[in-house]
């Protein structure tokens, strides 16, 4: 897509060219491009946001024994989260390897054999759902 | 099911061979029927329970404004008012956020490494798990809506959409993290949609004079407006789903209230709070909520899938 504006909006220099209709015309078109540039690096705050309130209560308490060690009973320091993380893989390995088979199968069946019967229609429907 | 017959020599050759039944095709089939059944059997299993509550108070379950666990009645009113309201305030501040985003990404204001990172980052959103965007909701939006809702409070507060005490467990917290959420949804559709649009159509538009956003509200956006659509409304799907980040945001309370700054409640906040300890008919009326909010989600998302097939179609014609 080839214009014939600089990619930001028309400069100063062009502005004084054109007549008055053409003039508010190019402000108003400089002025939403600048709202919408504007607008779209706001959407990098709240990640930065989060990522940041993780990294600055999270950091001083970094360390390897963490990922390891049970927690520890009521009013004691030290331990992790080991438990959790284990229970997590456990989980997720568990539940893809139940699910890939079945999905991978149904796909196959979807696509080679009977892509338009109603089995597939209703496979279909119980997907986006 | 499928037959594979050939023709002529190759079906002979078939028959002279016994010819034994598609196992694969069998098994496929099974898995098939396994992942419809699965949803069946969901939902079964919402209604069995609920049963009782659905007999007992019927639509008037809906209507009734008082949850009250000790005098065993239930009303879900607040919780759908909180899901419906929560999502729209959501969406009204991410849609316009959104479509922004998706022409940035989709046009050429700044170079196109600029704009990757900007797409990165907006779909990173979409990766960071509903409790970690609970968490950085109680940290962080709690202490400002606390402050600047007192502002709000303190000046608008003659309105009752702004009237006090301001809470930081509020309707207004809940929905702003929740805008933050559906943003990806909305970016990444609209996206599409846009970039979808032929470039004749841009060209045209330039070649009769028009600046490049008078082209874009006139031509671009017109053009990708069943897409733009169709993303707003599996936003609001998603939106109304939400439980983790929005349970520890809202406030969870019962009661009804104008003000975007005091507590309320959603459906799925209600189920992730009160499921635990509920028995009896207390048990049964969260299963209706639940079976509630279930239709509610699929027909949101049925209407979403359905616009933007018709979307995909409306641009496939113009070259």
């Amino acid at each position: 897509m080839t214009t014939a504006t600089s990619s930001i909006g028309f400069t100063a220099r062009s502005l004084k060219a054109v007549d008055g209709n053409s003039r508010v015309r190019i402000l108003r078109n400089n002025f939403w491009t600048f709202l919408c540039v504007t607008l779209s690096f706001l959407t990098l705050i709240p990640l930065f946001s989060i990522v940041f309130l993780l990294l600055q209560k999270g950091i001083p308490l970094l360390k390897p024994s963490v990922f390891t060690q049970l927690p520890p009973a009521p009013g004691l320091t030290g331990g992790g989260f080991g438990n959790a993380i284990q229970g997590t893989a456990v989980m997720v390995g568990l539940a893809l390897l139940f699910s890939t088979p079945l999905g991978i199968l149904s796909a196959i069946y979807l696509n080679e054999y009977s892509p338009k019967s109603r089995l597939a229609n209703a496979v279909r429907f119980v997907q986006s759902f | 099911m499928a037959s594979d017959e050939g023709t002529g020599s190759a079906d002979q050759k078939i028959g002279k061979t016994k010819r034994r039944p598609d196992l694969f095709m069998v098994l496929t089939w099974v898995a098939s029927v396994a992942a419809v059944a699965t949803l069946l059997w969901i939902l079964e299993s919402i209604v069995t329970p609920a049963w009782p509550a659905i007999q007992q108070m019927g639509l008037g379950f809906f209507t009734s404004t008082a949850w009250d666990a000790n005098r065993d009645h239930y009303g879900a009113l607040p919780f759908l008012i909180g899901t419906t309201v929560s999502s729209l305030i959501a969406l009204l501040l991410a849609l316009p956020l959104g479509v922004f985003i998706a022409l940035f990404l989709s046009e050429n204001f700044l170079p196109l490494g600029v704009r990757q990172v900007i797409r990165f980052v907006v779909e990173l959103l979409a990766a960071i798990p509903s409790v970690v965007y609970g968490l950085w909701g109680i940290a962080v939006v709690i202490p400002l809506v606390q402050q600047f809702g007192g502002y709000l409070s303190d000046y608008l507060g003659f309105l009752p959409l702004f009237s006090g005490p301001a809470t930081g467990n509020s309707m207004l917290t809940a929905s702003l993290v929740l805008a933050i959420m559906v943003l990806p949804t909305i970016t990444a559709i609209s996206r599409t949609a846009l970039v979808a649009v032929p470039p004749t159509l841009r060209e045209g538009s330039y070649a009769v004079g028009a600046t490049r956003w008078e082209t874009i509200f006139r031509v671009l956006i017109p053009t990708a407006a069943p897409g733009i659509v169709a993303a707003t409304i599996l936003a609001f799907g998603r939106a109304m789903g939400e439980t983790m980040a929005v349970a520890m945001l809202i406030g969870n309370s019962p009661r009804l209230s104008w003000s975007l700054l005091s507590p309320a409640g959603t459906l799925a906040g209600l189920l992730a709070n009160q499921f635990g300890e509920a028995h009896g008919l207390q048990l049964s009326a969260l299963m209706y909520a639940a079976l509630a909010l279930v239709v509610l989600t699929l027909f949101v998302n049925m209407a979403g899938e359905a616009v933007l097939r018709r979307a995909e179609k409306a641009t496939a014609g113009i070259r």
